[in-house]
């Protein structure tokens, strides 16, 4: 169990969060359409996992905006922002974004098993049964290039080093 | 068990417990938009409609929500409670942009037991685990008055009736 902050107090995150080297696990999780999608639907691409606690926070809106501005540059690679937030909702920001490059995939479905084998479960606090903030740079393998489990939920992720794997 | 209702004649199987008139509304607990748990208790003493939809950017959720709120300005101590599994964010941003003060949202966030045991929980289609749309309303002794499970998906509760029962 990791221990992250929200606003300065600590908050619980369950799950083993992902090491550089590891395979990532497979997942399914409900694309725009509510379809469920796996690993496999990107299979032969690079993908950053952007994970978040919802889209209808400022934070979060930044990190999809930012990783939707720097996707198109890194060829061969699928952003997935990946919340708890229902389809509906995650279509409705980026659609009134204008947001296209970035693919948005919703636990609606099971928040608990995603967020427990990622290792990004807040089991207590306000935001408990909600996914922590995270970012996980996948090979076209799968494996971990690059993983970041953001220590205070407030601030940003490191987008930069994120980038720089790819 | 489980029964159907539809979406576009597609048929869809909901959770088959609906609670019935004359029985006392089932225990739940629920986040609100401080992200602070509530349960029924939270709203003792007051008559309460229960509004249940499937997310609020569907816009025929959306149209209800403002329906409900609308008419909950001539109602006297009731609590109109919209539920829903959409994050409390996002039903906030919702109310705040619509300016919508009569209606309280509850979200599913923490786990779904409500919608099992208030047989409103979607079990086949891309819309399992989901809620089907419904509208209950109880007394201030949390005795049911008047239940509707939506039987298609597309449309919306009958306000008017549910709403007669608290008006007379």
């Amino acid at each position: 169990m990791a221990s992250v902050t929200l606003k300065g107090n600590p908050v619980a995150v369950g799950g083993k969060f992902l090491s550089v080297g590891d395979t990532a696990p497979d997942f399914q999780l409900a694309d725009a359409k509510r379809n469920l999608v796996g690993l496999d639907a990107y299979a032969g691409k690079r993908k950053v996992l952007n994970i978040f606690p919802s889209i209808d926070t400022p934070t979060c809106a930044t990190s999809v905006r930012t990783f939707n501005k720097e996707a198109s540059k890194a060829s061969n690679t699928a952003v997935l922002c990946i919340s708890a937030d229902l389809p509906f909702a995650q279509s409705r920001f980026c659609g009134a974004e204008g947001l296209e490059n970035v693919v948005t995939l919703s636990t609606f479905r099971d928040t608990a098993k995603f967020a427990n084998d990622y290792g990004v479960f807040i089991t207590d606090s306000s935001l408990a049964g909600l996914t922590a903030r995270a970012v996980v740079v996948l090979d076209e393998n799968n494996k971990v290039l690059h993983s970041e489990l953001v220590g205070e939920i407030a601030n940003e992720p490191n987008y930069e080093a994120a980038l720089a794997v790819l | 068990m489980s029964h159907a209702i539809s979406l576009l004649d597609e048929p869809i199987l909901v959770e088959d417990n609906l609670p019935r008139v004359g029985e006392i509304l089932p225990f739940f607990q629920l986040v609100n938009h401080l992200l602070e748990d509530i349960t029924l208790e939270s709203f003792q003493g007051k008559r309460k409609i229960l509004h249940f939809f499937p997310g609020i950017d569907i816009p025929t959720s959306a149209h209800s929500v403002r329906t409900l709120d609308n008419l909950g300005k001539s109602l006297s101590d009731t609590v109109i409670l919209n539920i829903s599994p959409d994050l409390p964010f996002t039903m906030s941003r919702f109310s705040e942009a619509e300016h919508l003060t009569h209606s309280i949202n509850l979200s599913t966030m923490r786990g779904r037991d409500m919608f099992k045991n208030y047989g409103v929980l979607i079990m086949s289609s891309k819309l399992a685990g989901l809620p089907a749309r419904a509208l209950m309303v109880a007394d201030e002794n949390d005795k049911l008055l008047h239940v509707e499970l939506v039987s298609d998906l597309a449309t919306e509760p009958d306000f008017d009736t549910a709403l007669r029962l608290l008006t007379r």
